[in-house]
């Protein structure tokens, strides 16, 4: 009963090594001396768990039963290793012999199969994965290959997801949803497996449906796409949140085609498939930055490792999933409830599972306020160092000499852009001087004398009016600005039936055929420049699409929203409406009139 | 108060039939609505309006590789299929399309901005305004989030050659990444940007720890918020970190990048500021009465943006504007009040007073350092350096200036009189 209480350094010390000799390799513990620190089994162990756990959940050594003896781990750890591993002790029923071999009472079996399951089971799964052939240069076998084609197929996609989420700083969403998956711990929080059964719903899904969904191009695309909202990042998020809470809801697929009423399954596809692939980016990252010290065979091994201990792991234990996803549809029992649950929690930080769902708002906001303070130390490191440093970054900024003596030489002068406004002519007879209030212009009046104030020909006849106004002050900064090229006038050097071609072009490519408008536009009016189309779109188009939403639909207008239905295109509304029944009537007349007045 | 500014103002018609593609957010014609509105409103007759030189590319490779440039100026709709390598490297594509007058366009803002710097430099405005530059996301050697040419690191590169420090403030609800990094290492300018951090929003940088490295390290600000931010939170932050930094780092010149993607109801952004909100920034900024530079930036929601940069222009012509918008050829835009405001959203604001408050702490903490960093260069001293009756405890009672703080006031203030009546030795 003694003897297990002390190490048994000197019988040990080789195996260990040969253990962290082993870890080393696949990138853990590199900071562990294999001379010093090597007999060290639990020292190892720890640095080991920290490293895995990204210190989140360190687990307290040494390791105790639940009346506080210790427990030899390392001892644990060889026994379970003669009898084949955790799974096959498990399948034998061998836990009982295990506890009598490190010389416990048999009935303490089921306790030491729980310490073996949380200190020792990431650690012999990690081991197991390691070839023997430990130089990694040529050989990889079995899963293992196959898992290296299917890693090579995507790499491309994979590294440009992994430089733009590097790009991006991802700080909460992604990380806090997957960040459990990118840990390797299958078996303590359970959040793990949920991303088995991505992996096997996917398989499920997209397969099946023949879709190329799970193309990693697709994807790509979709991620391409910077600056703009990412809809389909954030749709991913939601959903795999949505599946997170309530995995067995076959309407979980049903929160995403809100965004877009698109094909629905591509949609589901397109999530999974982003899901997975931000899981294998986080993987990379992960592992990329723990091997920054080996050599490039050596770390493309050991991706190649950790993807397939995840991958057996989904086959492994997806009796398992399924088992507690419908634990968690009869949600009560938190202890069944398993992966998804267990998911959130941990994610949140939170320990109160019976108020997940009531929470799920106030969830989200403490997410985005408390990440930094979760964030896995190793994310941290690298948004730090993020600024790229070096000469093709950063300008060169000579010091500070004192003012320089002479001002821009009469070469330069030219260079400070030409004066429009005032205009030459106002130096020589200066226009009054503005009042000096500090109101300026009028706004707009309330009433006036028209027919139908607010009407659209009373609306077209004050912008006319304004029009008339500006380009008699302006002048020539009229037409230097490109006045003449603004509004609704754009329309005058229009065919009334070119008009109608243009709008017969756009109905034809309504969303999702959006992308063949302006080719077809160019190719139906080849004369008309490309500037002269933007134009049009511009001033014309959409101003009269604009008009006749605010008369529609004032409550819910999107001016900016290019792919909206354009309800005015088949109501006769809109076009009359837009001109006088006589187009040439008081626009045109006002038109020449003004001209003389500006000759 | 300080007296009547000399503003000018550029444009260029051109600008406004630039056309990205199909449903891409950004529309340059959003300037062409801010310039008829401006005019509509009659602002011109109170300024001075020029058209931008287009900037030569060796003038854009000032501060850009001289293959970046010469490749946009090369690249064409027509063409860009040939050069898929070429675009990858230079992050062409999908954000930053290549479109037809693509590197006319650049020249234009980029023009106007160093411009606008030149005009400041030879002391022949107060206030230069160019409402089409702004587009701090551009890279050395790469486009980036819908921006091809970083002008404002072009108009700062032309500031510094006659002033001893710049100070770079950025409001757009993007962090402005390109214009830090550039000066990342140089104490001659001083980067402050306020932005959106986290959630994956673009570009990812903007960290408050992020304060610069080298020569520059604390010379590097950032501000990180959270979505929903409000008028009162923004502004009090705002003023608070803005006046100790001009306090602290007595720049000569301001160069102000007003990105209008921080309003309320933006397509891209995500705080919830009001227009008036926006404009008390420069209303701020313009009251130090240093020669300042006014940007545009982002921008999504075309009307929302022309309303936003004309009172902006009318806030640095001391002018006020009255609310209801006046007839131009665009009104129908602004259906369906015709008002300059906007409303704000119904949204949580997700930053928390202690959040705020943190955040203020580190960045105040963060400005200390510099007080006490030997060779920063004080000889310059603008001559009507004004810094404006601002309180901070009247905005925050929670959170007085320790008597630590002060003391450390009192010292520099000490300093700045001694670097003055050297600069008067030396001359």
């Amino acid at each position: 009963m003694e003897g297990w209480l002390v190490p048994d350094d000197e019988c040990s010390s080789g195996d260990v090594c040969h253990i962290l000799r082993k870890l080393q390799c696949i990138g853990f513990c590199s900071a562990v001396d294999p001379i010093a620190d090597a007999s060290r089994f639990e020292q190892i162990l720890s640095v080991f768990l920290k490293e895995l756990h990204c210190k989140r959940e360190i687990r307290p050594f040494p390791a105790m039963l639940g009346d506080g003896r210790p427990i030899d781990l390392y001892k644990l750890y060889l026994l379970v290793s003669e009898r084949g591993g955790y799974n096959s002790v498990t399948s034998n029923k061998a836990w009982a012999g295990v506890a009598e071999g490190i010389g416990l009472d048999s009935a303490l079996g089921c306790p030491l199969k729980l310490i073996y399951a949380k200190y020792l089971n990431m650690l012999e799964r990690c081991l197991q994965r390691v070839p023997a052939n430990r130089s990694g240069i040529g050989g990889y076998s079995g899963s293992e290959e196959n898992l290296g084609v299917l890693m090579s197929d995507s790499e491309p996609e994979v590294r440009s997801l992994f430089k733009e989420i590097l790009k991006r700083k991802k700080e909460d969403g992604i990380h806090f949803t997957l960040s459990p998956y990118s840990k390797m711990d299958q078996f303590l929080t359970r959040a793990r497996q949920k991303e088995p059964m991505l992996l096997l719903d996917n398989a499920k899904c997209v397969r099946p449906s023949g879709s190329t969904a799970l193309s990693p191009k697709l994807a790509n695309g979709s991620f391409s796409s910077l600056k703009r909202k990412r809809e389909s990042l954030v749709g991913m998020l939601n959903w795999v949140k949505a599946v997170a809470k309530n995995p067995n809801d076959p309407s979980t697929v049903k929160i995403l085609p809100s965004d877009g009423p698109k094909d629905m399954k591509n949609l589901v596809g397109l999530q999974y498939s982003l899901a997975f692939q931000a899981r294998k980016v986080l993987f990379l990252k992960r592992i990329h930055r723990e091997d920054i010290n080996t050599s490039t065979s050596q770390k493309g091994q050991k991706i190649h490792s950790f993807m397939s201990e995840d991958c057996n792991g989904a086959g492994n234990t997806s009796l398992q999933t399924l088992r507690c996803t419908k634990g968690t549809h009869s949600s009560d029992k938190p202890s069944h409830s398993g992966s998804c649950t267990k998911a959130s929690t941990v994610c949140m930080g939170e320990k109160d599972e019976g108020h997940i769902n009531n929470a799920n708002e106030a969830n989200n906001c403490r997410r985005k306020l408390r990440s930094s303070a979760l964030l896995p130390d190793y994310l941290n490191d690298c948004e730090l160092n993020r600024i790229p440093v070096g000469s093709s970054f950063q300008v060169q900024v000579p010091a500070w000499t004192g003012k320089p003596a002479t001002l821009y030489d009469s070469d330069d002068l030219k260079w400070l852009g030409r004066r429009i406004w005032p205009p030459e002519y106002h130096e020589k007879n200066p226009p009054p001087p503005p009042p000096p209030t500090n109101l300026i212009g009028k706004g707009r009046e309330d009433s006036c004398k028209c027919r139908n104030p607010g009407s659209v020909q009373c609306v077209r006849f004050h912008v006319a009016e304004k029009r008339l106004q500006l380009k008699c002050e302006l002048g020539a900064a009229f037409y230097a600005w490109r006045f003449h090229f603004m509004g609704e006038e754009v329309a005058l050097s229009w065919k009334e039936e070119e008009e109608r071609r243009f709008k017969a072009i756009f109905r034809l490519n309504q969303p999702p055929h959006s992308q063949n408008f302006w080719k077809q536009l160019r190719l139906c009016f080849p004369r008309k420049g490309n500037r002269s189309l933007v134009s049009y779109y511009f001033n014309v188009f959409l101003l009269a699409l604009r008009s006749y939403q605010n008369r529609v639909n004032p409550n819910n207008i999107d001016s900016d929203d290019e792919e909206t239905d354009v309800g005015f295109l088949n109501c006769s509304f809109g076009y009359g409406s837009i001109r006088f029944h006589d187009p040439k009537s008081i626009v045109c007349a006002q038109n020449l009139q003004c001209v003389d007045l500006a000759d | 108060m300080p007296s009547k500014d000399r503003v000018a103002y550029f444009y260029d018609g051109d600008v406004g039939n630039v056309y990205f593609g199909p449903n891409h957010p950004m529309k340059p014609h959003r300037l062409c609505m801010t310039h008829h509105l401006v005019l509509s409103y009659e602002l011109h007759k109170k300024m001075e309006i020029y058209r931008p030189h287009k900037a030569y590319p060796v003038e854009l490779a000032q501060f850009h590789t001289a293959d970046y440039v010469e490749f946009l100026h090369r690249i064409t709709p027509d063409t860009q299929h040939l050069f898929a390598n070429e675009l990858a490297q230079y992050n062409l594509g999908e954000d930053c399309p290549v479109f037809e007058n693509l590197f006319e366009f650049c020249q234009i803002y980029a023009g106007g901005t160093i411009d606008a710097a030149r005009r400041l430099n030879n002391q022949l405005c107060d206030i230069a305004i160019n409402w089409a530059g702004g587009l701090h996301h551009a890279k050395k050697c790469e486009a980036s989030g819908f921006c091809y040419i970083n002008d404002l690191v072009l108009g700062i590169l032309e500031l510094l050659k006659y002033h001893a420090r710049v100070l770079y403030i950025d409001i757009d609800v993007h962090h402005g990444d390109g214009v830090e990094e550039a000066f990342y290492f140089t104490d001659r300018v001083m980067t402050v940007s306020f932005h959106k951090y986290g959630d994956l929003f673009f570009p990812g940088t903007g960290d408050v720890k992020e304060i610069g490295e080298r020569e520059g390290k604390y010379y590097a600000i950032n501000i990180p918020l959270k979505d929903g931010i409000d008028d009162a939170s923004f502004t009090r932050l705002f003023k608070t970190i803005i006046a100790k930094v001009v306090e602290t780092y007595i720049p000569g010149v301001i160069i102000l990048q007003c990105g209008a993607d921080s309003l309320a109801g933006d397509r891209l952004g995500c705080f919830n500021l009001s227009i008036e909100g926006h404009a008390e920034c420069v209303k701020f900024v313009k009251k130090f009465n240093l020669p300042l530079l006014v940007t545009g930036g982002g921008g999504y929601t075309k009307e929302n943006v022309a309303r936003c940069w004309t009172l902006e222009t009318s806030v640095l012509l001391d002018t006020e504007l009255p609310k209801e918008i006046p007839e131009n050829e665009y009104i129908n835009y602004f259906a369906p009040d015709y008002s300059l405001k906007i409303q704000s959203r119904n949204m949580e604001n997700l930053n928390s007073k202690s959040y705020l408050s943190s955040i203020k702490i580190q960045v105040l903490e963060n400005l200390r350092c510099i007080q006490h960093a030997p060779g920063v260069q004080m000889q310059e001293v603008p001559p009507d350096f004004y810094i404006p009756d601002f309180d901070d405890d009247e905005l925050n009672p929670d959170e007085r200036v320790g008597q630590h703080a002060q003391d450390k006031q009192i010292q520099r203030e000490d300093e700045y009189y001694a670097g003055d009546n050297d600069n008067d030795h030396n001359a």
